[in-house]
């Protein structure tokens, strides 16, 4: 029999999702522990964030700020450790045959992010309700049209910079370090934690970071406060996704160029 | 016999010292992280409040994140043992020599306490200078004694994990919630007096608490020596984690041959 | 038409050494030193050495995965450092028989996944997937887990996903390592099969017995470099090894002219060690039947590659 192949990169997509679906539903043991942690660590988060202040959760905007702030923390978490997950695939040899079917290393990652979508989507929901139920969170979306246009903007930004962000950590020794680091820096960068709940010269250095503009117009749309205009924050945050874009290219590139004149995987 | 046991123990600890070791990149991580939590936490207050937290605050968190990060080390380090041990027919091995596996899964716990010792030591060390200046030193060397009491009990949870992990088989997914219960109930970066009831009271029924309480307790000068009567009442916990070890080993391991699948 | 052509490969690899347990030093290997060789159409081309002599590395820079220092390569006239793409869509490739797979995928969902990252729509990638597990016998172990499968059982798919594509020329480096006999022997036939049906194909392996059964040339590469090449017949020609004739005769107790055995049926066997077993045999039999002895058997043993083997690694050695 004759055998079509035609290099489209909506099936080599399409593969990858399929089998990041495949086996995310046979991790049962994974979902199960999801579904039992996510309301502890949203409870510790929210009550380690506000150890210092109290009395803040008495007040209803913050902690509804809060509860987004958690959400996104889940949210980016989530890219991170997709990103990270490119080292398994390099400790499982299938990076060197993804290399061979000519699939680039930014959908190969469109796998692992489904399932940190699915994570997302099942963890986020668990630390709405989990919030609105012990912490008296608001769930209703302040602007919704604009909360799901900017959703969409970072799911695309967040699934460039995990390629970006893959290529970077996968030759280090111990990435899930940095990710770990990451994790922790990155809430402070973007404006998940409500950058209204800082003072002033804190919250103006924040603003220099691209990751507020993608993430933290997110918890704006929710939220309804904003620190920057809603439609300047749009704008920047689709020119940040378009650079994100090229750099993933070039990350891409660059890693397998380098791979294949050092014989290991890594671009720094 | 008991001398062959203790032998066996010290070989395994040896090797996996030396593996610990070599993972600078790990040990490093285990030191940096609780003091960048407690850090980050320390700036959100500092942004909030609009000026710089009571370091005693600070400290408060930072010995918090330090059992937390000890307590993770050593639960997560039992669970992979047992699904490396499963994956690579290394049980196999093990359970064939004459070595009891609760020795191995002891030594590996004890590996992962040492160094827990060692992040406490550091991180704790750190913390006292920078809140207490020099005063203090004198009970923080007190309570690592103590620490090293209060840890006892963990091996006794670490030992359930690992048999969870055999019927799992995924380490992480079985060692998560503990860490998210444990996190959460434990009082480690906040008073559990302001959790709902029923946490409050899963937290006090675990050993992670007490470790944390009176290590602060200690080093803070308020340490009630009756405290330590729970003590007896938390080497519950080792015993119950031995049993259950016991239990799947014998009826899942041995019986079914659960290896590798 | 030449369907591989290696011209000249060398590679150098740093790598860290840890001393103790702070300390690294950087050395430098010389993995692939000068490395020629051409590949025919159809041809079973087999690279032999031990571990560690650059086999694997030469395969990786005829496979795109490696950019050499110097030298050029070809695979079906692309040019492997400049057109990657084009020479990845015409080869199947074997690397590590147990690596490249997902373990919480069945065997025939991986092979259906490759496929699709080929381009094969799913409907062929399944329909190809499910010609492949019955080509390399998995059978119905194609529908288990990949975690639950043995070694043997993983170098089969592997196999299966280096053929997903059909590929005209395949790479294959160890593929039966670690196999036992049985699995071992599928595997040559199949390879057997598929150059049978037109396909070229260059295999590594350190086992000289599988290498002299399966190829039609073979180089030998010892620290990077070739050290000898040819058919196995010429190889072990060119190296002057000695054959063993065995000569059972059925009618004398001893035989003075020539060394002698008892063989276990009772009768006497005369040696003889030549580097012309031909003409020696001839000799020989003429003798022998000038003295009216009955001849019962005749064996002639040919050197293995092995002692090829043996001999060039060992003159190297030596030197």
């Amino acid at each position: 029999m004759e055998y079509k192949f035609k290099n489209f990169i909506i099936t080599k997509i399409s593969a990858e999702l399929g089998k990041g679906l495949k086996i995310y539903t046979r991790n049962k043991v994974w979902i199960i522990s999801d579904l039992i942690s996510t309301p502890f660590w949203v409870i510790f988060l929210f009550l380690t964030l506000i150890f210092y202040a109290q009395y803040l959760l008495n007040n209803i905007n913050v902690v509804t700020s809060l509860m987004w702030g958690i959400f996104l923390f889940i949210f980016m978490n989530s890219f991170m450790w997709a990103g990270n997950s490119i080292v398994q695939s390099v400790e499982s040899g299938i990076i060197d045959n993804i290399i061979l079917t000519n699939t680039s290393l930014t959908i190969h990652l469109l796998g692992r992010n489904i399932t940190g979508m699915i994570d997302i989507l099942i963890s986020g929901v668990i630390a709405l309700l989990t919030s609105s139920y012990i912490f008296g969170a608001t769930l209703s979306i302040s602007e919704p049209i604009l909360f799901f246009i900017s959703l969409i903007i970072a799911v695309i930004f967040y699934l460039l910079f995990a390629s970006v962000y893959a290529s970077l950590i996968i030759s280090l020794r111990s990435p899930w370090i940095v990710t770990n680091v990451m994790n922790f820096v990155l809430p402070f960068l973007s404006g998940a934690i409500p950058i209204q709940l800082f003072q002033k010269n804190v919250a103006d250095i924040i603003i220099y970071s691209p990751f507020y503009y993608i993430t933290g117009q997110i918890a704006s749309a929710a939220t309804g406060v904003y620190y920057v205009d809603p439609y300047l924050m749009l704008l920047i945050s689709i020119v940040f996704t378009v650079i994100m874009f090229f750099m993933s290219r070039i990350a891409a590139n660059k890693l397998i160029q380098k791979f294949r004149k050092e014989g290991k995987i890594s671009l720094i | 016999m008991v001398r062959k046991e203790i032998n066996q123990l010290l070989a395994i600890l040896e090797v996996e010292l030396k593996n610990i070791l070599r993972e600078r990149g790990t040990v490093g991580f285990s030191i940096f992280f609780p003091i960048l939590i407690s850090l980050s936490t320390y700036s959100v207050g500092t942004g909030i409040l609009g000026k710089p937290p009571s370091l005693e605050l600070w400290f408060y968190q930072l010995i918090g994140f330090t059992i937390l990060m000890i307590t993770i080390v050593m639960s997560a380090s039992s669970a992979w043992y047992i699904r490396q041990g499963l994956l690579s027919r290394r049980l196999e091995y093990i359970f064939s020599a004459p070595v009891n596996p609760i020795i191995i899964i002891a030594s590996i716990s004890l590996t992962s306490g040492i160094l827990g010792f060692g992040i406490f030591l550091t991180v704790g060390l750190i913390g006292v200078i920078v809140t207490y200046g020099l005063s203090n030193l004198s009970n923080f060397f007190i309570s690592l004694l103590i620490l090293i009491i209060a840890l006892i009990p963990i091996l006794g949870i670490n030992l359930i994990i690992a048999a969870a992990t055999i019927i799992g088989k995924e380490p992480e997914a079985i060692s998560q919630p503990v860490s998210a219960i444990v996190s959460t109930t434990s009082g480690l970066a906040y008073p559990i007096t302001i959790l709902p009831f029923i946490l409050k009271i899963i937290g006090e029924s675990m050993p992670y608490y007490y470790a944390a309480y009176y290590v602060r307790s200690i080093i803070e000068g308020y340490f009630n020596i009756l405290s330590l009567g729970n003590l007896p009442f938390l080497f519950l916990y080792l015993i119950f984690g031995f049993v259950i070890y016991r239990y799947f080993e014998n009826n899942y391991i041995r019986k079914e041959g659960a290896y590798g699948i | 038409m030449k369907e591989i052509i290696a011209k000249n490969l060398t590679k150098k690899f740093k790598k860290k050494v840890r001393k103790g347990i702070f300390n690294t030093e950087e050395r430098v290997i010389h993995a692939v030193k000068g490395v020629s060789f051409e590949v025919n159409h159809g041809e079973i081309f087999g690279l032999l050495g031990p571990n560690g002599a650059g086999k694997t590395t030469t395969i990786k820079i005829l496979c795109t995965l490696l950019i050499p220092d110097s030298g050029e390569a070809y695979i079906h006239g692309y040019n492997v450092i400049k057109e990657p793409n084009k020479v990845r869509e015409i080869i199947g490739v074997v690397l590590a028989p147990d690596k490249g797979f997902y373990e919480r995928l069945t065997g025939i969902e991986n092979l259906v996944y490759y496929g699709r990252l080929y381009g094969m729509n799913k409907k062929d990638a399944y329909k190809r997937a499910e010609e492949l597990v019955n080509l390399v016998d998995l059978g119905k172990d194609a529908y288990r887990f990949v975690e639950e499968y043995s070694l043997g059982m993983k170098a089969k798919l592997s196999i299966a996903k280096s053929l997903i594509h059909d590929p005209s020329i395949i790479i294959l480096d160890e593929p039966t390592v670690g196999l036992d006999p049985i699995s071992s022997r599928k595997i040559r036939a199949l390879i057997h099969d598929l150059a049978n049906s037109g396909k070229t194909i260059l295999i590594t392996s350190h086992n000289m017995w599988e290498v002299e059964n399966l190829c039609n040339r073979v180089i030998m590469i010892n620290k990077g470099e070739i050290v000898s090449q040819g058919t196995p017949k010429e190889l072990k020609e060119k190296l002057n090894l000695s054959y063993f004739i065995e000569i059972e005769v059925l009618n004398a107790d001893k035989i003075s002219d020539y060394e002698t055995s008892i063989n276990e049926k009772g009768n006497l066997v005369v040696k003889i060690e030549t580097q012309k077993p031909n003409e020696s045999l001839i000799k020989v039999l003429d003798k022998l039947r000038e003295k009216n002895y009955i001849i019962g058997s005749i064996k002639v043993i040919e050197p293995t590659l092995e002692e090829v083997f043996a001999r060039v690694i060992g003159g190297e050695k030596g030197n």
